[in-house]
């Protein structure tokens, strides 16, 4: 196998890797969202650590998240993200979106073999 | 992974820039143990973790845009929702206290219905610039007569006039002559009369007008001309030809059979200078060579527009238009007119004070009073409510609530309060002006209608607001210190007294104007008119139409022949005749001149009719003595009215007697007979002019005359015949001014009840608001002696002396207030003298009912709470006290 490329994050994909992940967890800072991304596609995804929080941000807003600020396990001052209803709902659905998505190309680029 | 569990502190909600930053560093230091942790050295480590952050200040400042939106999103959530929680909590208890909201409604409503209808209506008729695009240059000249009162100053100019000062461009840079006219139109195969106007070409661009669509005329197309050309005003172009740009180019045909092409469409600003007004044309140029020497100040309703240059002020235009018309009158004018313009002193004026100026700034003066006692009401009324709320607002308070909170609590009641106030208020107003400009439209069909301003409503919403938001905060003072400073004692006594006392002044006073129109109208529809009023129906032909197609007066007079001979075979006609002034017109004078000499002459002239044979059959004229016109009389033989005779002859027969009269060169007619007494010129002129009606024979060939028939079946049905019938025997002849009489005296006391109607709700508005404010005062009172009354009832008081303690408060000031309106009613009975018929405007009778309805109405507004006071239960006010 040797080394292996990883993948850079497409865009819009990465709120699906948050959703998903806060949709599994109870509620998570910035870092811990990322090093559970990291764990479960077993590093085979890049993502650029500073793009991560606009993409947080954006969704708070919109109401998908919702967050406080706590104390974490190592004792500093963390703000943590939780899924809102809202944000189960956009789960469900961007879920959908991306089987479709993922279903679609795949087609095409396997059709012709 | 480990799932770290938030412990169960909260932190502190950071601020925007603080929570980014130290969202960012945490993040890095995060990365920065993991790399240590994984055998990087610290400052590697550290390196490393930036590395792989990216950009820390780009992300930065997106964080930051990001979360200002979201902030301000989040306040603005906050708020709406602490808001509508306001909100929802001020419904509640103001449908607690339903009397309270509606009295405040109510109040406020009238008060703004009646300010922001009576100030539209004072604006528009009186304030309104003149509707040029620079107003303050463009000015409306009127020639002043000296000896005159100022009521008979006129703006009447003429050609002559317009040419000199046209002429004078180092004062004026335009000047534009404009005078009313009426026209048959003729378009896609119906024939009207219409009114327009006649204007040279300068006025659109003095008014500083742009067409609509299409054009206005040009200097070079006159009447008569190669090409003749018709502006529309923009009302009648949306009317008739539903706004539809193609008609431009089209023709329509005037009077004359000449087709004029409809170049363009004037916009609706320039309604204002005749209403009536459907069209223009351009001036005629026939009108310009009438007299030049003797015709300068009274061509027929000539209005002479001027733009003063910049610089030139209004004193110095009207000094140098002075030396001007001197000039005039000692270089151009003949003998004869300086005979006529005698009274002249060549003084003119640019603004002449309006005929109603006067009376709408009283109407609006007594508004005014209205809503300042309105406020006035507003405010005990709030102040009740504190009083009563002390306790709850002292719940609230000791739950928590904040003194900024209740405020916003009582706030958001009290905006409430005045924003259905204000809705409403407007409402009215809308509906009042829709009111007015129904009889206005009778009364001055060329006045433009009355509309609702923008500024007004800023204006009353403003008030309404500011007076409910002053409230409110007073009331939470109230509310909180037991009884507010102001309505302490007896200085609260002394302003609620005068408040009263306004309120009932101003209600008084309109009570009694409205019951003298009142009385007056009915006087008015009880005359008998004198003849046959509902069984004659009247066609008018008009002069232009049958002297273009019958040109001579034989033609004209076989045609008459021939219509009365076939409408006398109209199913159900009874009777047909044919009068040369329509019914009921103004132009019914004895061409203006008064032909009695002596004492009579001082009284109103007499009125000449020029009847066919049939006239008095056919309307059911009673002939008292003599005979009535026959078919070989001609108008050397009258018949005269029974007031004609009383007021020449005093009362004797005068059949057979001369018709005597100072005109030369006339011979005298002989009075065949004495009719009763019609009242022709409408009820209200009942016994103002004698009727002298002469006698000519059917052929005599007239070229406009109304046709009178006498039928027993409904008017409707007679005026479809007597159109078919005419259409029969010429297509080409309009009828106009059709009606049965019936409806046309009906017609001419719509301004009268309009007027009745208008005084009538006014002051049915400014009752109302004095009885709600008496109400308000007599509840206030009770309220504020409560515990007093409590002890007095408990030390045995009976419920008279109860009433009698209570009402005391109120009626000392409504006696007073009732007062000052019997002597103001007084005072100002002389501004309905024009309006009353058979009533004195000191009518002994209106004046008692007036007070009677007015004091039963306020009685009854104060059992209300003089009976809540009886039913004080002592033990209650006793233990509140504790």
């Amino acid at each position: 196998m040797g080394e292996r490329k990883s993948l850079d994050v497409m865009k819009g994909t990465l709120e699906l890797l948050v959703l998903t992940t806060l949709g599994s967890a109870q509620e998570l800072h910035g870092f811990e969202i990322l090093e559970w991304i990291r764990d479960s596609t077993r590093e085979e995804l890049i993502i650029e650590e500073g793009a991560l929080y606009p993409a947080l941000h954006r969704m708070e807003r919109r109401g998908w998240l919702a967050s406080d600020w706590g104390i974490s396990d190592r004792g500093r001052r963390a703000k943590y993200y939780r899924l809102t209803d809202a944000g189960r709902r956009a789960l469900v659905r961007e879920h959908d979106k991306w089987a479709r998505y993922v279903d679609a190309v795949s087609r095409v680029a396997e059709g012709p073999a | 992974m480990s799932r770290s569990r938030r412990r169960g502190v909260r932190a502190r909600r950071p601020r925007v820039d603080e929570a980014v930053d130290a969202e960012i560093a945490h993040h890095i230091e995060e990365r920065r143990d993991a790399l240590i942790r994984q055998g990087l050295d610290p400052s590697a480590a550290d390196r490393e973790a930036r590395r792989v952050f990216g950009n820390v200040e780009r992300t930065r400042v997106t964080l930051m845009r990001i979360g200002k939106v979201a902030r301000a999103a989040a306040a603005m959530r906050r708020g709406v929702e602490l808001i509508s929680r306001d909100a929802r909590h001020a419904t509640r208890s103001l449908r607690r206290a339903p009397g309270f909201s509606l009295a405040v409604v109510l109040t406020l409503a009238l008060c703004i219905g009646v300010n922001a209808a009576v100030l539209s209506t004072l604006y528009d008729l009186v304030i309104a610039p003149v509707p040029a695009s620079e107003p303050e240059r463009t000015v409306k000249l009127f020639n002043l007569r000296e000896r005159r009162s100022a009521n008979n100053a006129h703006s009447e100019s003429s050609w002559s006039q317009y040419v000199d000062l046209r002429e004078r461009t180092a004062m004026f840079d335009g000047a534009a002559l404009l005078t009313p006219l009426t026209k048959l139109v003729a378009y896609d195969g119906t024939v009207q009369r219409l009114e327009g106007q006649a204007a040279t070409s300068e006025l659109f661009d003095i008014m500083g007008a742009s067409p609509v669509v299409g054009r206005f005329f040009r200097p070079d197309e006159v009447d008569p001309g190669p090409g003749r050309v018709i502006v529309l005003s923009q009302s009648f172009w949306e009317s008739r030809f539903a706004a539809d740009s193609g008609v431009i180019g089209r023709d329509v045909v005037l009077d004359d059979g000449v087709p004029h092409t409809i170049i363009g469409v004037a916009p609706r600003r320039l309604e204002a200078l005749d209403y009536a007004a459907r069209f223009t044309v351009p001036y005629p140029v026939q009108a310009r060579e009438r007299d030049p020497a003797r015709g300068r100040y009274q061509a027929h309703s000539h209005d002479l527009w001027l733009r003063l240059r910049p610089g030139v002020t209004r004193d110095v235009a009207r000094q140098r238009i002075r030396d001007i018309e001197r000039e005039w009158f000692d270089r151009v004018a003949d003998a004869e007119g300086r005979r006529v313009f005698q009274d002249y002193d060549a003084r003119v004026a640019f603004d002449l004070p309006h005929p109603l100026g006067r009376s709408l700034y009283l109407v609006q003066g007594g508004s005014l009073l209205v809503l300042l006692a309105g406020c006035f009401n507003v405010v005990t009324l709030f102040a009740i409510r504190g009083r009563r709320r002390g306790r709850e607002l002292a719940i609230r308070r000791a739950m928590g609530a904040g003194g900024v909170a209740l405020r916003r609590l009582v706030l958001v009641e009290s905006l409430g309060l005045a924003s259905v106030a204000a809705a409403t208020g407007l409402a009215l107003a809308w509906g009042g002006t829709l009111g007015i400009n129904r009889y206005l439209a009778a009364l001055s069909p060329h006045t433009m209608p009355i509309a609702v301003h923008a500024a007004g409503v800023i204006g009353t919403v403003a008030v309404s607001v500011a007076v409910a938001g002053v409230c409110g905060l007073l009331s939470v003072e109230v509310g909180r210190r037991g009884r507010p400073e102001a309505l302490r004692g007896s200085r609260a006594a002394t302003l609620h007294g005068i408040a009263i006392a306004a309120q009932a002044a101003v209600g008084f006073i309109m009570l009694i104007g409205a019951g003298l129109l009142f009385t007056s109208f009915h006087n008015v529809v009880s005359v008998e008119p004198g003849f046959a009023a509902g069984q004659v129906v009247e066609g008018r032909l008009d002069f232009s139409t049958v002297q273009t197609f019958y040109p001579s007066r034989r033609d004209a007079g076989a045609l008459e022949r021939r219509i009365v001979d076939a409408v006398a075979d109209i199913a159900g006609v009874e009777s047909v005749a044919l009068s040369m002034f329509p019914m009921f017109s103004r132009d019914l004078r004895a061409g203006g001149r008064n032909f009695m000499s002596g004492a009579a002459a001082a009284t109103p002239p007499p009125a000449a009719h020029i009847v066919s044979p049939g006239f008095f059959r056919t309307m059911g004229i009673p002939i008292l003595s003599g005979r009535a016109c026959a078919a070989a009389d001609d108008m050397r033989v009258v018949v005269v009215d029974a007031l004609f005779a009383e007021r020449y002859f005093d009362g004797m027969d005068p059949v057979g007697l001369e018709m005597p009269r100072d005109e030369p060169g006339i011979p005298p007619a002989r009075i065949i007979g004495v009719s009763g007494r019609a009242h022709l010129r409408g009820r209200e002129q009942r016994d103002i002019q004698p009727f002298a009606y002469y006698c000519e024979p059917i052929e005599r060939g007239w070229w406009e005359y109304s046709i009178l028939l006498r039928t027993d079946r409904p008017a409707t049905d007679a005026v479809h015949d007597l159109e078919r019938t005419l259409r029969r025997i010429d297509p080409r002849l309009p009828l106009s001014y059709t009606h049965s009489l019936r409806e046309a005296l009906d017609e001419m006391v719509v301004a009268r009840r309009g007027l009745t109607m208008l005084l009538g709700s006014y002051s049915a508005l400014a009752v109302a608001l004095a009885v709600m404010g008496v109400h308000t005062v007599v509840a206030m009172a009770v309220a504020q002696r409560r515990r007093e009354i409590g002890i007095r009832v408990a030390l045995g008081a009976r419920p008279r002396a109860i009433y009698r303690l209570v009402l005391g408060n109120g009626l000392g000031a409504l006696v007073i207030g009732i007062g000052i309106g019997f002597a103001g009613a007084v005072a100002l009975s002389g501004a309905l003298e024009r309006f009353v018929f058979d009533v004195n405007t000191l009518d002994p009778a209106t004046f008692a009912i007036a007070a009677a309805v007015f004091i039963a109405a306020t009685a009854m507004a104060c059992l209300g709470p003089a009976r809540r006071a009886t039913a004080i239960d002592p033990a209650a006010t006793l233990r509140d006290a504790l």
